[in-house]
């Protein structure tokens, strides 16, 4: 068996850097702003990381040659993304206590309705 | 993948790391100095704009006047810090005093007051000097420093004093004690202060007060003693009446005694520590000289007296402020020299008095506050005043009479066309609400005089220990 080592371009290496560096940075600046608030948005707003995802989001997706599928990871990231945007959910309804149950349950499951609109 | 990929690639994963580092030493502060600078009209994460906007100009080109008095702002310092420095600059050509305060108390709103310009005393042509952060002016030169002037201190009436105490302590020539006892017949609302005199005898307070139940909350009350060295050495406490709910169902006539005895000759301060909620209806005393200080809240009294007594207090003072909170309140207020018409609820009128000596003002009905830079007694033979006469923006220097100027004060530097103050405040002495400090300009008289103050900047140093987290 001879293995070969998957090649990127220049383009599609950067691209790809920058995608996963912009959303884990994304997730951490975010997480800990949380925790501390004014941390990061006192000085600037945390959105700017997803900002920069999404620019190396659509440039990686405009370079890339081929692709692996990974249906688990990929529904596990859905899954653990609609997990947290319930737990946000649950903390920005109070106050709106009709609605708040649903709106929870709407967050959970949003990304995984999306990713498999995506799929097919 | 080439070299110049690689150094892309490291530079993306560097990028969120530096920024982490630099978000690290913003939190932690590792020097121990954290500044800030604020123009006005800038936003900030940590100063907001003057306020309320009734007082305040809009900022335009790095200038906003102040021109109503009080003019407030709130830091949101984002970590623990020990001391906060603020540099102010600004303009001011007409205020006689200036000064910002930090909120250092609540329930009643108390301020921590610091010296920003002090044009009475800057732009006086007496003698002048300085030692250690404390001024002498004298008008004609009698002692050659500072020293001089503690070593030999003239006598309490000569002197004026800012911002400092004044060491030498006051002593009625021929005063002595009786065993008459004399009553104060006022509803006074809420928390008051005032000065008494104690030579050879044991100072005796009995005060009857009523608890109005207007406010939810329990409504303790506590009387302390101070002596001349600020050492508390008498207490009087009483709970709440059992109910603390703002029912607006009045407590009876409660009664609470304050006794002290073997007290040596001086001035007492007494500090009378309690809530809205309670009128103290009337105080009874054999000390014959009573004073109270700065605030008198004359209470209504529904629910206690059919028609109300009113009140009629003496003072020397020559300007004060009174403000009602109910339509009921509307009255005119009558002094010896001039008076004064409470018109409307929520307003501050002033009564500028233009007599000498001891003047009277008569208070028809109650629900009155009273705010005043000098002394109040209810009685013309209870007035004395123990404190040297305080710089005042409502005096002249001639027209105190005084022959010095004491003051915790320097005066602000020029830099261009700005004057530049800075103050320094302990954490311990800011009220810390959920993270905010509250800072308020005091710019007394400014409507009278129709000035006002410039602020073009304020820098903020935030002082912590280094090694702190």
């Amino acid at each position: 068996m001879i293995w070969k080592t998957k090649t990127f371009s220049a383009a599609e290496a950067i691209s790809r850097t920058g995608f996963i560096v912009s959303t884990t940075s994304y997730v951490l600046f975010w997480l800990i702003d949380l925790a501390q608030p004014g941390f990061v948005s006192r000085y600037f707003s945390v959105h700017a990381f997803l900002l920069s995802a999404i620019v190396f989001g659509v440039w990686w997706s405009a370079v890339v040659r081929d692709y692996t599928q990974r249906p688990w990871l990929e529904s596990a990231v859905a899954l653990a993304l609609g997990l947290i945007l319930a737990v946000i959910t649950w903390g920005a309804s109070d106050g709106i206590e009709g609605y708040r149950l649903f709106l929870t349950l709407m967050a959970v499951f949003t990304p995984t309705i999306i990713y498999v609109l995506i799929k097919d | 993948m080439t070299f110049i990929t690689r150094i892309a690639q490291l530079i993306i994963i560097l990028a969120p790391v530096v920024i982490l580092g630099w978000l690290a030493t913003q939190w932690f502060v590792p020097s121990g100095v954290f500044f800030v600078e604020h123009i006005v009209g800038d936003e900030s994460p940590f100063i907001d704009e003057l306020g309320p906007s009734q007082r305040v100009s809009d900022a335009v080109d790095g200038e906003q006047s102040i021109i109503a008095d009080p003019a407030f702002f709130f830091v949101h310092p984002h970590r623990d810090f020990e001391a906060v420095q603020l540099e102010v600059w600004f303009q001011n050509e007409d205020l006689p005093i200036v000064e910002l305060g930090a909120l250092s108390g609540l329930d009643p709103e108390a301020y921590k007051l610091l010296p920003l310009h002090n044009l009475l005393i800057d732009e006086s042509n007496w003698s002048r000097m300085e030692q250690d952060g404390l001024l002498l002016l004298q008008r004609e030169k009698t002692y050659g420093s500072i020293a001089d002037f503690f070593a030999s201190p003239p006598s309490r009436d000569q002197v004026a004093t800012y911002r400092t105490g004044y060491d030498v302590p006051y002593r009625i020539d021929g005063y002595s004690p009786t065993d008459r006892w004399q009553g104060i017949d006022v509803s006074l609302r809420g928390h008051h202060e005032f000065k008494t005199y104690i030579k050879n005898e044991t100072l005796r307070f009995n005060f009857e007060y009523m608890d109005m139940n207007r406010d939810e909350g329990e409504d303790v009350v506590r009387i302390t003693v101070f002596n001349e060295q600020g050492q508390p050495v008498a207490e009087a406490r009483a709970s709440d009446d059992g109910d603390s709910s703002d029912d607006a169902r009045p407590s009876g006539l409660e009664s609470l005694e304050l006794t002290a005895g073997g007290l040596a000759e001086g001035v007492y301060k007494v500090v009378m520590s309690t809530t809205r909620d309670v009128f103290f209806r009337t105080m009874k005393t054999p000390q014959q000289k009573i004073v109270f200080l700065n605030t008198v809240f004359i209470g209504d009294e529904v629910g206690f007296s059919e028609p109300p007594r009113g009140a009629k207090l003496w003072t020397t003072t020559k300007w004060l402020r009174a403000q009602t909170r109910h339509a009921e309140g509307v009255q005119t207020l009558t002094g010896d020299s001039a008076s004064v018409e409470i018109d409307q609820p929520y307003e501050w009128y002033p009564l500028e008095l233009t007599g000498s000596g001891v003047e009277s003002v008569e208070i028809p009905f109650g629900d009155i506050e009273i705010v005043t830079e000098g002394k109040i007694a209810f009685s013309s033979s209870q007035y004395f005043d123990p404190d040297p006469a305080p710089l005042s923006a409502y005096a002249t220097l001639d027209q105190m009479e005084v022959d010095y100027v004491l003051a915790h004060y320097t005066s602000p530097r020029q830099e261009g066309e700005w004057l530049v103050a800075d103050i320094g405040f302990l954490v311990d002495d800011i009220v810390n609400d959920e993270g905010t400090w509250k800072f308020s300009f005091s710019t007394p008289g400014i409507l009278d005089l129709e000035a006002e103050m410039i602020v073009h900047k304020t820098n903020l140093w935030f002082y912590k220990d280094p090694m702190g987290l």
